[in-house]
């Protein structure tokens, strides 16, 4: 066992079948420790409400810390020196002390009958944060075996209860329990500064008449009160131990029902509030945030100004990128591979119409995610997403739809593979089942880039109001997916009960939005860049296959493996508008993955194009306005409907495969499949109406 | 007449969404229904998720987002997302702490 030397906490290592700090008091070198017979005060509390600060401030460097015998539980102890006050131990203390005392050396007792010790000093132990003396953790366990459980002669002759002012109900209860027990105990109340910013104002001498011990108000931080707590942590040594509160609770209330009776007397008795208090700010937004029709209006609102602004302000810097990986960087590359000798060869079609083509593609889309991330992360540390949350709940409620499989489809929306996993959380196989097959429905962070880049080439200054429709298009698929399968396979379904806890608003702050938004950034990044090299690699494999005679890499591509394939499958969407091969091989590979269908289109009009000058943008405008026989509004909003509902990608059938098996995977796609031609046969048929 | 927790699990049974409605219905302070909840989580009554972070951690492999949850360690200064509460399939006994056997005593 090692001992704290002045200027520094050491940590013990006390071996947990080795002696209990018991003999502390009499080690060789620990004189820093308190005597034997100096009163034991105990430190609890709930985490984090200041009860390690005010264990330091107490007791400066005259502290050890060290594992608790027999727990892994962490304790510190040090040495609280009293100043001029007196302690007012008594004679069977002292008699206690000296007998617990079982090391060889001669103790002194320092007790002179109901007077106090020279020392002038007292052993303060700072146990482990506890919400309650119940033993839900070890924590707790041990704080409530020492306190409480324990004989008197060997309880801390005094407990110092830290409770927060700003929560003042959640702290009391461990008081609630400490007051079943005869024990000295002195109430610090913390935070003070914090409640009276909610306008909580707590009026100690109220609060102490209605708990029935001391209340102190301190703040270790500042070190203000500290002399306040020694007195009468000394008044109260001097004391009588005083009476357990008197129980008394109904039949049929539980012991918890009375704790908190007691609770919600107490904190009645000793709080004052404006009359503006109980109505917190956060309760005032929420009447207009979570309004029945005013708040589904707002979310709307809100959600279609984030897609507004990221698009048009994103806009320009897209523009700009893409100029630069289509423009300098490419003739760069190209010169440099003519230079090597490896120019106008399959070694240059693949590093500049497939790599630079293809990886370029993506990061135009940089500004528009960084804008994207800023925001939502904005909205979310405000608290306003938990919000939209409940508003989404609330749209589940009303149809009958199972209220906790919100939550994975809310995850969905970011991208739907740990939406699909969160799904185990559901307690009902049906709801897992359902839940399963109706995320695909969610439109996911790599659909948007696909959407945003339609809705730049073919809806200009609306781009952000068309990517808004997608998200509402999807939110109404999973609506309307719900209610089919529950008006058909699951009309029994039973709904459980749900609560939705809300955090109050806050400010967001600059350091975690930023954060957020880079690892946001980073995460897309790295996963739809290795998506993309790899598809880019299968891709260029494909389109360099001739399927009429030719050489390897040397064939045009829409003579290409690739193209006949899409070519094979394009007929079926001639009806939707969208029948051209590049269009539909794009949605190929989008089977895949969705990050990579923008990086195919320009891998293939790369290729394809003879014209350097024109963009990706208008050879895609070209290729809708060929297969739609001029409707290309329409056919555009149908590949966009096809494009949010058929299977997501791979993953996620991985994903559902290993949650639902693979009948009911298999039957998610078919429905997708459908459902996803259906709309887009609709949406375009309808649409060529209208011009 | 029912105690604070009583009330507070009578509300989940009914029905009620939010922590609001249940202190209405209640005739509880909003603080002391949050305070019972939070007791109730702690004794395994009910369970809470973290609304911003209901992706465990085997199904974000594939998720470009993972990191970034705001309501996961990641994020760490303080949960913004709000919680999801339900009532507990089963009592979270089982869960707790066993390595203390023997009763401990206050040191001298």
């Amino acid at each position: 066992m090692s001992v704290a030397q002045p200027g520094a906490k050491r940590r013990l290592s006390i071996n947990p079948t080795g002696p209990l700090p018991v003999k502390q008091c009499c080690q060789q070198g620990s004189g820093r420790m308190a005597g034997p017979n100096d009163p034991i005060v105990a430190l609890v509390g709930a985490p984090n409400v200041g009860k390690s600060t005010l264990f330091n401030s107490l007791t400066g460097s005259r502290a050890s810390v060290g594992n608790w015998p027999g727990t892994t539980v962490e304790v510190a102890r040090g040495v609280w020196r009293l100043g001029g006050f007196q302690t007012g131990a008594g004679p069977d203390r002292c008699e206690a002390a000296h007998h617990d005392c079982q090391c060889e050396h001669d103790c002194q007792c320092d007790c002179q009958g109901d007077s106090v010790p020279a020392s002038g000093q007292a052993t303060v132990i700072d146990l482990p944060g506890a919400y309650s003396l119940d033993s839900a953790s070890p924590d707790e366990r041990l704080t409530g075996e020492l306190v409480v459980d324990v004989p008197a002669t060997e309880a801390p002759d005094l407990v110092v209860a830290l409770v927060d002012a700003a929560h003042l109900a959640r702290s009391l209860f461990l008081v609630s329990q400490l007051r079943e027990r005869s024990r000295r105990l002195v109430l610090a109340l913390t935070m003070d500064d914090i409640a009276r910013r909610h306008g909580v104002e707590v009026d100690s001498y109220a609060l102490a008449d209605a708990v029935g011990v001391p209340v102190i108000v301190i703040d270790p931080r500042r070190r203000s009160g500290l002399d306040n707590l020694t007195r009468v942590v000394l008044e109260t040594l001097a004391r009588p131990v005083p009476p357990a509160r008197p129980r008394g609770r109904p039949l049929d209330q539980s012991d918890d029902d009375e704790r908190f009776s007691w609770i919600a007397q107490a904190v009645e008795r000793g709080t004052q509030s404006s009359g503006e208090t109980r109505v917190r700010r956060s309760d005032r937004i929420d009447r207009v945030i979570l309004a029945p029709v005013l708040g589904p209006l707002i979310f709307l609102a809100v959600m279609w100004a984030v897609f507004q602004i990221t698009t048009v302000v994103a806009a320009p810097l897209q523009d700009g990128l893409d100029a630069l990986f289509s423009g300098p960087l490419s003739r760069g590359a190209s010169g440099s591979l003519n230079g090597l000798g490896l120019g106008g060869g399959w070694v240059e079609g693949l590093i500049v119409d497939g790599l630079i083509a293809g990886v370029g593609s993506l990061l135009t889309f940089v500004p528009l995610m960084v804008l994207m991330f800023i925001l939502l992360a904005l909205l979310e540390d405000s608290g306003y997403l938990a919000r939209a949350a409940v508003l989404t709940d609330r749209v589940m409620g009303w149809l009958g739809l199972p209220g906790r499989a919100f939550l994975p489809i809310v995850v969905g929306f970011g991208c739907n593979v740990p939406g699909i996993a969160a799904t185990r959380a559901l307690p009902s196989a049906r709801h897992r089942v359902l839940t399963v097959l109706l995320i695909p429905f969610t439109s996911c962070t790599a659909r948007l880039t696909v959407f945003v880049m339609l809705g730049q080439i073919f809806f200009g200054r609306w781009a952000g109001t068309a990517v808004f429709l997608t998200y509402l298009a999807s939110i109404l698929l999973v609506v309307l997916g719900g209610l089919l399968l529950r008006a058909t396979l699951w009309r029994d379904s039973p709904n459980e009960p749900l609560v939705i806890d809300l955090p109050p608003y806050q400010t967001p702050t600059l350091r975690l939005t930023a954060a957020v938004t880079w690892l946001r950034l980073k995460g897309f990044l790295q996963t739809a860049s290795g998506i993309i090299v790899a598809t880019v690699m299968v891709v260029w494999l494909l389109q360099s296959i001739p399927t009429n005679g030719g050489d390897f890499a040397q064939v045009a591509v829409q003579d290409s493996l690739y193209a006949s394939v899409a070519q094979a499958v394009a007929p079926l969407f001639s009806w939707a508008g969208f029948a051209q091969w590049q269009t539909v091989a794009a949605l190929v590979v989008g089977f895949v993955a969705k990050e990579a269908v923008i990086s195919s289109w320009a891998q293939t009009y790369a290729l394809a194009s003879e014209d350097d000058l024109l963009g990706l943008g208008e050879q895609v405008s070209q290729a809708f306005e060929a297969s739609s026989g001029g409707s290309t509004v329409a056919a555009v909003a149908a590949f966009m409907v096809f494009f949010l509902a058929y299977t997501p990608c791979v993953a996620t059938l991985a994903a559902q495969k290993r949650e639902i098996g693979w009948r009911w995977t298999g039957f998610g796609v078919a429905l997708q499949l459908v459902v996803a031609w259906v709309l887009a046969v609709a949406v375009f048929q309808i649409g060529r109406l209208f011009g | 007449m029912s105690g604070p927790v009583t009330s507070v699990l009578e509300a989940f049974e009914l029905g009620l969404r939010s922590t609001d409605q249940i202190a209405r219905r209640s005739g509880l302070s909003l603080d002391l229904v949050q305070a019972v909840i939070d007791h109730l989580v702690r004794s395994g009554h009910l369970e809470a998720t973290a609304l911003a972070s209901g992706c465990p951690a085997t199904g974000c492999a594939g998720c470009a987002l993972t990191p970034a949850c705001l309501g996961s360690a990641a994020a760490g200064r303080r949960s913004a997302g709000g919680r999801l509460l339900s009532l507990a399939r089963g009592r979270a006994d089982s869960g707790r702490a066993k390595d203390l056997e023997r009763p401990l005593t206050m040191a001298r």
